[in-house]
């Protein structure tokens, strides 16, 4: 379990203070999909950032399993895949199969080549597997980021708007496979505008807005509550962020 | 200090962590190795000019001083080649241990990957040593042939203790390096900071001709001892006491660590600031 308390980020820009998250504390279980969700500027990036150790948190602690992973040794950390926003994920000069060797390297991995072969052919990218990223198009660069993130085997999964400018036949190929992760028992945390995405991976909803974190339930709790009868996300999602 | 707490954590760890660490360690290694020899592979163009230029440059340092050096002894104009040679052989080294660590810190900066190399356990220090550590092997390897050849193919000839070179070799390139963290940290927090390192270029040219053999004030400056024990020692086949050996030995390994240590201040105020992957 990933326990987080009284976390938070405050940025100093031109001598002001800038609270991009506000002090929260939560739990957060394996084999659940986590989906942040807010308006652009909330603070799910950074959440993210702080949670896989990009940004320094201004408080607050994470432990996993108990165990301090900020001001802890590495030993402590928990094998943290992440995909991260933007195209800043894979070496564009490498081919598929280059990079899950890279990036399983850079974590001091060995022996992965029949799981990547696995997420290799769930993702799709069978045909690509020669072709150096660079000539893949966007959808598949993100697949590629993301087979690299699963054949880690991490314990937590983090990934920053996974399916953005994707097309739906990717979207939801990216939306299965993070489903699919569920059942190895994974702390999987999704920040997504994506509500369609929401509706159908999400085992839990946080809403972000304005750095105050809120965490929802699940997306069916949400619709029914916020929905005004009206069953798509999105709608209660309006409604939740306008209120 | 965040390496002399990455060591002191190591000092800590069981046995079976410490297996960890060194297994991570190599496979960082390996991944760093392979993936450097197949993008050489992938753009070999670039890999043979290099290497054509630096043979080039080693035949035209022979060709040009036998030309101007005319009027002087063969002796006087042996001694000169030789020391230019070496000069430009740690030039080089000094390039691939301080250059190169930032090049790569930017680089991987713009071909997007510097977040996730940071994501790697044991920290992107590692992760940088071992990319430029199999450069530096690379470079070391090349030289040994090259410089051969091209005395080959000037007919002049001068031996080299390949032992001797290769070790005081590694201690220039771990001052290097130490140096080159440093200058990352920099690149981490400024962002474009080529301009600068181009200025230390000039300091680094300086730091190899300051006089700092036998022992002085100078003897304290990074490289600078290295580069005078290169010249005493292949040039001028002389021997060093084992006192000046011991001493840089530790001089390069405390440059390195405070290299070191440099880089993991900023990378935490880097952290602090929110400015990792800002590119």
């Amino acid at each position: 379990m990933l326990s987080i308390h009284n976390l938070s980020k405050t940025y100093q820009v031109n001598g002001k203070y800038l609270e991009a998250v506000k002090p929260f504390s939560m739990d957060i279980v394996p084999g659940k999909v986590y989906c942040f969700l807010g308006p652009n500027g909330a603070g799910k990036t950074t959440t993210i950032k702080m949670l896989c150790g990009l940004v320094s948190p201004t408080t607050g602690t994470i432990a996993y399993n108990g165990r301090d992973i900020i001001g802890g040794s590495w030993i402590s950390r928990p094998k943290t895949g992440a995909v991260l926003e933007g195209a800043r994920n894979i070496n564009w000069r490498l081919t598929v199969p280059e990079n899950i060797d890279y990036f399983c390297g850079l974590h001091g991995l060995s022996g992965h080549r029949i799981r990547a072969e696995q997420y290799i052919q769930m993702l799709g990218l069978e045909n690509h597997k020669n072709t150096e990223c660079r000539y893949l198009s966007r959808g598949n660069q993100q697949k590629v980021a993301l087979a690299c993130a699963l054949t880690l085997d991490a314990e937590v999964l983090l990934l920053d708007e996974p399916t953005l400018g994707l097309d739906i036949e990717i979207a939801r190929a990216i939306m299965e496979v993070i489903n699919h992760e569920k059942s190895k028992n994974r702390i999987i945390i999704v920040s997504t505008h994506d509500t369609e995405f929401i509706e159908l991976a999400a085992d839990e909803v946080v809403l972000f807005k304005n750095g105050i974190l809120k965490p929802l339930g699940t997306p069916q709790e949400i619709m029914a509550k916020h929905g005004n009868g009206d069953n798509r996300f999105s709608t209660a999602y309006l409604q939740l962020i306008r209120s | 200090m965040g390496i002399i707490g990455f060591q002191l954590h190591i000092y800590n760890l069981s046995g079976a962590d410490m297996n960890a660490v060194i297994s991570s360690g190599i496979n960082i290694f390996k991944a760093e190795f392979i993936a450097g020899f197949i993008l050489t592979k992938r753009y070999w163009l670039n890999m043979a000019a290099g290497i054509l230029n630096m043979f080039l440059f080693l035949v035209f340092i022979q060709l040009g001083i036998r030309s101007f050096g005319s009027g002087v002894s063969a002796e006087f104009m042996s001694a000169k080649m030789e020391m230019l040679i070496i000069g430009f052989f740690s030039f080089s080294i000094i390039g691939v241990g301080m250059g190169s660590i930032t090049s790569r810190l930017s680089d991987n900066a713009a071909t997007g990957i510097l977040e996730q190399t940071m994501l790697s356990p044991i920290g992107v220090v590692p992760v940088l040593f071992f990319g430029v550590l199999t450069q530096f092997v690379f470079a070391l390897v090349l030289y040994l042939l090259l410089i051969p050849l091209s005395m080959l193919l000037c007919s002049h000839f001068f031996s080299v203790n390949i032992l001797h070179l290769t070790f005081f070799s590694v201690m220039l390139w771990l001052a290097s390096c130490g140096i080159g963290f440093a200058l990352s940290g920099l690149t981490l927090i400024y962002k474009k900071t080529q301009n600068f390192n181009n200025l230390i270029q000039f300091l680094i040219l300086t730091l190899m001709v300051i006089p700092s053999y036998p022992f002085n004030v100078f003897s304290l400056l990074p490289v600078s001892p290295q580069v005078a024990i290169l010249n005493k020692v292949i040039v001028s086949h002389q021997s060093v006491g084992s006192t000046w050996i011991i001493y840089t030995v530790l001089q390069s390994c405390i440059y390195f660590i405070l290299g070191c240590a440099v880089f993991r201040v900023a990378e935490k105020y880097a952290k602090e600031k929110g400015i990792i992957g800002q590119y």
